[in-house]
């Protein structure tokens, strides 16, 4: 069984049965199925994006923030932000009611 | 150094370990690989969280991060970040192989990948390649573990003697009650770095500047040596492609051991729930590596980087503290190193050993607990005792393996097309480049040989993939109503 869906996305199809016969394998992907879903992938793919070039290169001064290495402050804030992440991820996963 | 209080203090977080690892068993029998490799998955949330955090905090928090700052400065920090995405990957993917695991009876990797593909060979071969990894870096924390007893007896204790006696610690508790003993053992483990680790580098800051604010050593550091602050760093050699791909390769990089953490896991909401709050344990790095740059300033000559926290707190700590210091490296290079005595144990007796001799089930649950001796006093202690040169090589390619294996996790997650021969392709041409960029140009325009792996792997498992046949579809059905609960989605008409 497919539904189809609006989405920014053209012709995207959610195959809620695994009968795939008939369908194109090769372009079946697992991929968010939810607006919930598509923003926190893209919070997951932000946090990674912040802690790799080139956004690590606009916090590479010398200079301290709070005592500490501008660096180091960022590292620990990607840190706690995946928390916060996780966290509202968990909200959506049981409200949602699915592993 | 002439007080025995260090050595005493250190023993005796030895006996402790130990005294939890054996009484973990509590009874049950251990001669299942339900019990003894995934603790009959039963862990909850706290006791996990403490088991991961421990297991990936080794040795390198307390000697080699340090000796990062004091050698490199904050390029240190893309572990930091690293240990964080791995916990977005715990939260993802855990819940995930804990319900292969549950719901399909696998109790390691391979055998998750072995069934994936219905390939007990593709399974044996992951195995095998892990092994050498993860018998390369519990090498590497013996050695750490030996170093630490040979410092804090005055050098009473010689390094062949310190190896054989941490092994046999480990092996008495690993034997009798396996992933139960690790659970509880890097539980008390992961406590003691914590709390040491912050001990150590607030009396430190305090010793070094006069009060407790990192302000103290980061201002003198601005002010005498900026280099150490910002990348490339004071060795020039952390360009911002080597922390990018660094980051990229060590995130994709399953390590075995972190499988079988998840699959003792009471449930998928279990590991979830650890998941969540595992980066905030990672605080723990802070304090050891200010140490580190603590150092730059007060001990300008060091010989080894990787010993600035134990020469300072030797020349500027009370004994206690020093002791505590022995007791919480000692712990580190514990708690990481008998996840992967375990892990290869179980991986080669289930995944290698079992099909080759078509063993029992009962019968390779007892041969698992039986070959983490030969493991260790075969192999581990020799290769920690002669120390050699290879070490860090074999334990690189290892771990660029490691990463290697991402097409057979994105056929388990993410793309049902995936097949065995494209699995395969993508990991034995992934390993020949990383082990060619590692160890015959290491590193080629400041890139991670992984990454470079990664690049030529990738390509190949998708067009491979596309020209042999899928794997068979009850199989892969099986494996995506748990990888895509709601549904896959196909991209185009």
């Amino acid at each position: 069984m497919a539904t189809r869906r609006d989405t920014a996305m053209t012709a995207v199809v959610v195959l809620t049965s695994f009968h795939h016969d008939g369908y194109d394998m090769r372009r079946i992907f697992v991929l968010p199925t939810s607006w919930a879903g598509w923003g926190l992938f893209i919070a997951f793919v932000a946090l990674v994006l912040a802690g790799i070039w080139p956004v690590i290169g606009w916090v590479n001064r010398a200079t301290l923030v709070m005592g500490l290495p501008l660096l180091v402050v960022w590292s620990y804030v990607i840190m706690f932000a995946c928390v916060a992440v996780m966290l509202v991820g968990n909200r959506i996963v049981e409200r949602d009611d699915h592993e | 150094m002439s007080s025995a209080w260090p050595l005493v203090i250190t023993l005796l977080y030895v006996a402790t370990a130990m005294l939890i690892g054996l009484r973990a068993q509590a009874g049950r029998s251990m001669n299942n690989l339900e019990e003894w490799g995934v603790a009959g998955r039963s862990m909850g949330p706290v006791t996990l969280y403490l088991l991961i955090a421990a297991g990936s905090v080794s040795a390198y928090t307390f000697m080699g991060a340090p000796g990062w700052a004091y050698s490199k400065g904050v390029a240190v920090f893309y572990v930091a970040v690293y240990l964080a995405y791995l916990a977005l990957v715990a939260w993802y993917f855990g819940p995930k192989v804990w319900q292969f695991g549950e719901q399909f009876g696998h109790v390691t990797q391979a055998s998750a990948i072995a069934d994936r593909y219905q390939s007990p060979a593709l399974g044996a071969l992951s195995a095998l390649v892990m092994a050498v990894g993860s018998v390369a870096y519990a090498v590497l924390q013996t050695i750490g573990s030996a170093y630490i007893l040979f410092v804090m007896s005055g050098g009473q204790i010689p390094v062949w003697l310190g190896v054989l006696l941490v092994l046999a610690c480990i092996a008495v508790y690993l034997y009798a009650s396996g992933q139960r003993a690790i659970g509880r053992t890097n539980a008390f483990q992961g406590v003691l770095m914590l709390v040491v680790a912050w001990a150590v580098g607030l009396w430190a800051i305090h010793s070094a500047t006069g009060g407790l604010s990192f302000a103290g050593v980061f201002e003198r550091i601005t002010a005498e040596n900026p280099e150490f602050l910002t990348l490339p760093g004071a060795g020039g050699d952390m360009s911002f492609s080597f922390w990018t791909t660094s980051i990229i390769v060590s995130m994709f990089s399953f390590m075995p051991p972190v499988w079988t953490q998840w699959m003792s896991a009471s449930s998928a909401r279990t590991i979830r729930r650890s998941a969540t709050w595992l980066p905030t344990y990672y605080v723990v790095i802070l304090p050891m590596v200010v140490v580190g740059f603590i150092g730059i300033f007060s001990l300008p000559e060091l010989a080894r980087a990787d010993t600035v926290v134990l020469e300072y707190a030797m020349q500027h700590l009370p004994v206690v503290l020093v002791g505590l210091l022995g007791a919480g490296t000692l712990a580190a290079s514990m708690s990481s190193s008998e996840p992967f005595i375990h892990s290869v144990s179980l991986s080669v007796s289930k995944d290698v050993l079992q099909p080759l001799l078509k063993l029992s089930e009962g019968t390779t649950a007892k041969l698992a607990r039986l070959l983490i001796l030969p493991i260790m006093f075969l192999v581990i202690a020799p290769l920690a005792i002669a120390e050699p040169g290879s070490l860090v090589m074999i334990l690189l390619v290892g771990l660029g393996f490691a990463s290697q294996v991402l097409p057979a996790f994105i056929g388990m997650f993410f793309w049902p097309r995936a097949s065995k021969l494209g699995v395969m392709a993508g990991i034995v041409a992934g390993f020949m480049v990383t082990v060619a960029f590692t160890a015959v140009w290491p590193h080629p325009l400041g890139i991670h040989a992984g990454f470079w792996g990664l690049m030529v792997n990738l390509p190949l498992f998708f067009a491979v993939s596309l020209v042999t046949p899928a794997g068979e579809s009850e199989v892969v059905e099986r494996f995506f109503r748990i990888s895509a609960p709601r549904g896959l989605t196909r991209l185009g008409r």
